[in-house]
């Protein structure tokens, strides 16, 4: 049980992607709206997300990160900026469906893609 | 949620419509030109039809009665026979670890791994003997897709963060294919790795991609399960493609997959 190494890893065809860019700030319009969902608990903390529409594009989006346990604390202090960059850039060519681990009705309620939905995106 | 009328946008030619069956919000969007309502009635009326028929939390379903004891593998439907079959032969092309038997809480075997997957086919089946080519069907972050998306080209589909519940690790670009994540993200969703009756370590999350959703869903329980071996056990499943993410931030995918990958 353990990580391939690099040569396996080039062996078995596999890419390893590393960190994107910081994020970069997005400017919001003025005729852009919220959307949110309530405070949702997840294995590393709680929570909350919010996005912003203008016309028919995300132009924003927003999460309260989990501060609960220190583990999580780390790790979000260096996924955070990463993926939240990655996230803008994909609502900016906009996207259709996401894909996640089992969504219960409860949990959909405060998801990214209750969000969308509710946004009619 | 339940009583809630479905939600449909205005301004768009098809469909878009949300129903909470099977316990989870199953999202049918239709880009073809006016679908009839009365073809995706039905397929939600499948969906809660084989949620009658498979699921754990009802005590009158033929798997309730089958862990019970009081319904007879041989008497039960040919579609449960079918289905828990499936389970087995997953579980010998996944060395143990997508395990039908091993997920149950209370002992007897629970099949809800595959069910998912093969309910959303046969709605999806449902929606094409009418006559729709270019639909998706999202079953609680499990997606098929057929046709093509609302803007035309592939159906583009964001992949979840598993930290941070407002991020998308990646986007890709799919068609006539299904999509699959398995996480621990969600509390209440456990993956465990039946091996070693623990959840697995090293892996934050795992999609995978591939012709039927119901073995992409499989394989990516199971090789969420593996843990740290998830990738290595991905990169040598043919036919279908894969996106881990490591708990060292790593996101390792196979070559097939970035093909898909539009970000």
């Amino acid at each position: 049980m353990k990580t391939p190494s690099r040569t396996l890893t080039a062996a078995l065809a596999l890419t390893t992607v590393g960190p994107a860019v910081a994020a970069t700030p997005v400017a919001i319009a003025a005729s852009s709206k919220t959307y949110h969902g309530s405070a949702v608990h997840m294995q590393w903390g709680t929570v909350q997300v919010k996005i912003t529409v203008s016309g028919r594009r995300v132009t924003g989006i927003s999460a309260t990160a989990p501060t609960e346990r220190s583990r999580s604390a780390s790790i979000n202090g260096r996924a955070v900026p990463v993926l939240r960059s990655e996230a803008l850039r994909a609502q900016s060519s906009r996207i259709n469906s996401v894909s996640g681990a089992t969504l219960t009705s409860r949990a959909f309620d405060s998801s990214l893609q209750y969000a969308l939905t509710k946004a009619h995106l | 949620m339940s009583t809630a009328p479905p939600i449909t946008s205005a301004g768009r030619a098809g469909l878009h419509r949300v129903e909470h069956v099977m316990g989870m919000p199953v999202i049918i969007d239709v880009c073809d030109a006016n679908p009839r309502t009365e073809t995706i009635d039905r397929a939600y009326a499948w969906l809660d039809l084989v949620d009658r028929m498979f699921s754990t939390y009802r005590p009158d379903s033929e798997i309730s009665r089958l862990n019970r004891g009081e319904l007879a593998l041989a008497d039960a439907d040919p579609a449960v026979r079918s289905v828990l079959a499936r389970c087995a032969s997953l579980r010998t092309e996944t060395d143990g670890y997508f395990d039908a038997e091993a997920c149950s809480v209370g002992g007897g075997v629970d099949p809800s791994g595959l069910v998912k997957g093969w309910s959303v086919a046969g709605a999806a089946r449902i929606l094409e003997r009418d006559g729709l080519g270019n639909f998706s069907i999202n079953a609680g972050g499990d997606i098929l897709v057929r046709g093509e998306a609302p803007q035309g080209g592939p159906w583009r589909v964001g992949i979840q963060h598993p930290v941070v519940g407002d991020a998308i690790a990646a986007v890709v670009g799919v068609t006539d294919l299904g999509v699959a994540t398995s996480g621990a993200y969600e509390r209440g969703a456990h993956v465990i790795d039946p091996h070693r009756g623990e959840p697995p370590e090293g892996v934050l999350s795992v999609t995978v991609i591939g012709r039927s959703l119901p073995t992409a869903d499989a394989y990516a329980t199971a090789a969420f399960a593996m843990g740290r071996d998830a990738a290595a056990w991905c990169a040598g499943v043919d036919g279908y493609d894969a996106m881990v993410i490591t708990d060292d931030e790593r996101v390792v995918t196979t070559a097939g997959f970035d093909r898909h990958r539009v970000r």
